[in-house]
């Protein structure tokens, strides 16, 4: 079991940083320009590990990080990686849905509290504009998830990809919980016109501004296995999940890729322009989508 | 390999570790492997003074685009490994700067753009700009001209890479060894107001300017 | 025009610098009623700047006062001349806000006091100690100098004339040697086939 753990968490590491090594080297294409190579993020992540850390804030300050990637490791543990096979699946029949969306939120909160104890205004300025957009993307999002867990009548991951394999994908099946649930998908992975915590052009790197060298790599490879977690769980929960490892890369990197073209396309909205249209279009196409479930089976 | 690669602290330790289990060689090829890491990323903190700053956009984006080397701008210079200093240099602005370069962690580098910091370029008898910029700051790189092409500077960051990967005495290291030296002469031009002070109340400047 | 009159009434000349600019010599005594009077009487609301000249042959600051009326269509310079010793100029930040960053900036640079002002505090420079450094008498070379000396010069610089002198010497040197080889080949060949001197001839 803790050697399944470890298997999936290195597969997560490497899978993360290649689709953000591909997001980086997308986003280059589109703008024109040759683009740094897949591997980037891997070199980044190195040379972070390598560096000093002379910065010192106490010790709530460097739990920060490591409470994040717990909630990453966790979340990404909880998530049944593969429809069939009992593999890579140790520990998921502990959880169900409700706590994932319990889990996911415990990265901002750690983030909130290391922020704080560094003191650095920017990095508060990002915390607050992150917290009050998650009041805005969790909406949706939780809603969606109530309309699968009343359409499959149970909140356990693996009945909803079983339910999934004879009634039809729920992508098919509920599309208007799909796109709800998709447009605060955008916001979770940090893609434009979500991205505002870390605004570089407004509040400097956000809550990374104080982090350096190895805080900032932990950063960095929490964000990625988090990244990967979410990808599996929308397969899983919109499409059925994968039986084998292509399937899953072919999928996550579907949804991946559309999440980078959204991102590219769009500006940035402001904080009350984003809490604002996520409580008002996506969360009436959720509850649409809810309305359609609770009336209409 | 003389220099302190882990960074300061953490070098002989492990150097005496590998060697006690007779694996010295061992840490020769990791010190070349994370060389050749950090000579291909290369995070940038661009301090935008004089006339060079308009030099680096064009750098930086589609035009010439210095990620596909591994060199990308960031905010702040806590995560930076390197600072661009892109122009003449005021005391007011060099106060700045030595407080950004202790604010980076190690290993850092600075690259000059222009002539300005080698030896005052058009400014040389201002009352206000410092002529030599390598006597209060190590520089690793110094990219000629007024002001020097795109080409230029990537060509600047190429011979960096190279400088790192080949395991040169950096900048960083000349500094905490000749570190009296450089505060030295830094408080002969600064008048021993090194840091901006915390003093000045920005909101209350009608009383004074003092908190 | 009506201003011209209006100033003739407070015995002042105005004097058409260009067809929107006009100038108003005054002392300084009389400064801060006039400046008052063109703001209130004659529609001259907005402050542009106020300059510093230095006169050090003449021991006096010279201070010009750029007014403008709503309409942007006239600009008056009102000049007055202070001493350089103790300069002091009454405060304008009261009448007009921007006055107060520009009347900061000169007491910086020319060390004019002015009395009553909020904030005469650091404008562009920090802890600067010596001389205003705009004052004429303030030698800027002498202080840049003890401050920032040059770099030393590189052992390997030559004399650029020198140089020139040497490289054009040498071009003129390999030429002739040049013109000479080619000279003696051609001695060469005429003794080998005379014919073809010949024909080259015809």
């Amino acid at each position: 079991m803790i050697f399944q753990i470890i298997l999936l968490i290195m597969l997560a590491y490497v899978v993360g940083f290649i689709y953000f090594g591909l997001y980086r080297n997308i986003t280059a294409r589109i703008q024109g320009r040759y683009g740094p190579t897949v591997y980037q993020s891997f070199y980044d992540s190195i040379k972070l590990f390598s560096k000093n850390n002379t910065v010192s804030y106490g010790w709530m300050f460097y739990l920060g990080p490591v409470i994040m990637a717990t909630g990453a490791v966790l979340t990404l543990v909880l998530v049944p990686v593969f429809s069939d096979s009992d593999f890579l699946r140790s520990v998921t029949s502990q959880g169900n849905l409700f706590v994932l969306l319990y889990l996911m939120v415990l990265g901002p909160l750690g983030n909130a509290l290391a922020v704080g104890t560094g003191g650095n205004p920017f990095g508060v300025m990002g915390v607050v504009r992150g917290l009050t957009r998650l009041i805005g993307l969790e909406l949706p999002f939780y809603i969606a998830v109530v309309g699968l867990i009343i359409a499959a009548n149970s909140s356990d991951i693996v009945h909803i990809i079983d339910v999934q394999k004879t009634a039809g994908l729920n992508i098919i099946n509920h599309p208007l919980l799909f796109i709800g649930a998709m447009i605060s998908m955008v916001g979770f992975f940090g893609a434009s016109p979500f991205d505002i915590p870390g605004a570089p052009q407004e509040v400097y790197s956000g809550p990374r501004t104080e982090f350096s060298g190895k805080f900032l790599a932990l950063l960095m490879s929490q964000g990625s296995l988090f990244a990967f977690a979410k990808l599996v769980l929308i397969v899983d929960l919109f499409l059925g999940g994968a039986d084998s490892l292509v399937m899953l890369v072919l999928k996550t990197f579907t949804i991946f890729v559309a999440i980078i073209f959204i991102g590219i396309v769009y500006g940035r909205y402001k904080v009350e322009q984003a809490v604002d249209f996520l409580m008002k279009l996506p969360t009436l196409i959720a509850v649409l989508g809810l309305a359609r479930i609770v009336w209409f089976g | 390999m003389e220099s302190g690669f882990y960074g300061s602290s953490l070098d002989g330790n492990l150097k005496c570790k590998f060697e006690e289990s007779g694996l010295a060689n061992t840490h020769e090829i990791m010190e070349k492997a994370v060389r050749w890491f950090r000579s291909r990323s290369i995070f940038v903190v661009a301090y935008g003074t004089g006339c060079g700053a308009i030099e680096m956009p064009p750098t930086f984006t589609s035009r010439y685009d210095a990620e596909r080397m591994g060199v990308v701008g960031v905010a702040t210079p806590r995560q930076a490994d390197l600072i661009i200093l892109s122009g003449y240099l005021a005391y007011k602005t060099l106060r700045r700067v030595i407080r950004t370069y202790e604010q980076m962690q190690k290993p850092r580098y600075i690259m000059t753009l222009g002539s300005c910091p080698i030896n005052g370029g058009m400014y040389w008898d201002s009352y206000n700009t410092i002529k030599k910029l390598d006597d209060y700051l190590p520089i690793d790189v110094s990219v000629t001209g007024c002001m020097p092409r795109p080409e230029a500077v990537i060509d600047g960051f190429v011979l960096l890479q190279e400088r790192i990967r080949n395991g040169e005495k950096a900048g960083w290291e000349k500094y905490d060894e000749n570190f009296e030296f450089y505060k030295e002469n830094q408080k002969r031009v600064l008048g021993g107001h090194i840091d901006p002070s915390y003093e000045t109340d920005w909101y209350n400047l009608k009383s004074g300017g003092k908190a | 025009m009506d201003l011209a009159s209006k100033l003739e009434k407070l015995s002042l000349e105005l004097v058409q610098k260009q067809d929107y600019l006009y100038s108003v010599t005054i002392d300084f005594e009389r400064l801060e009623s006039l400046l008052l009077s063109f703001l209130n009487e004659f529609g001259y609301i907005t402050l542009d700047s106020i300059n510093c000249r230095d006169d050090l042959e003449d021991g006096f600051f010279t201070i010009t006062y750029c007014l403008q009326t709503e309409e942007r269509d006239h600009v008056v310079m009102i000049q007055t001349k202070i001493q350089r010793e103790n300069a002091s100029l009454p405060t304008m930040h009261t009448i007009w806000p921007q006055a107060e960053i520009m009347e900061r900036e000169m007491h910086e640079m020319f060390g004019v006091d002015f009395p009553g002002h909020p904030t005469l505090i650091d404008f562009a420079l920090e802890y600067w100690d010596n001389m205003p450094p705009l004052r004429r008498d303030f030698d800027t070379l002498e202080y840049v100098n003890s401050m920032n000396p040059f770099r030393e010069q590189r052992n390997d610089a030559l004399d650029a004339k020198e140089e020139m002198k040497k490289k054009r010497e040498a071009k003129k040197a390999a030429k002739l040697k040049a013109q000479q080889e080619a000279e003696a080949k051609a001695a060469l060949e005429a003794q080998n086939n005379p014919s073809d001197e010949v024909k080259n001839e015809e």
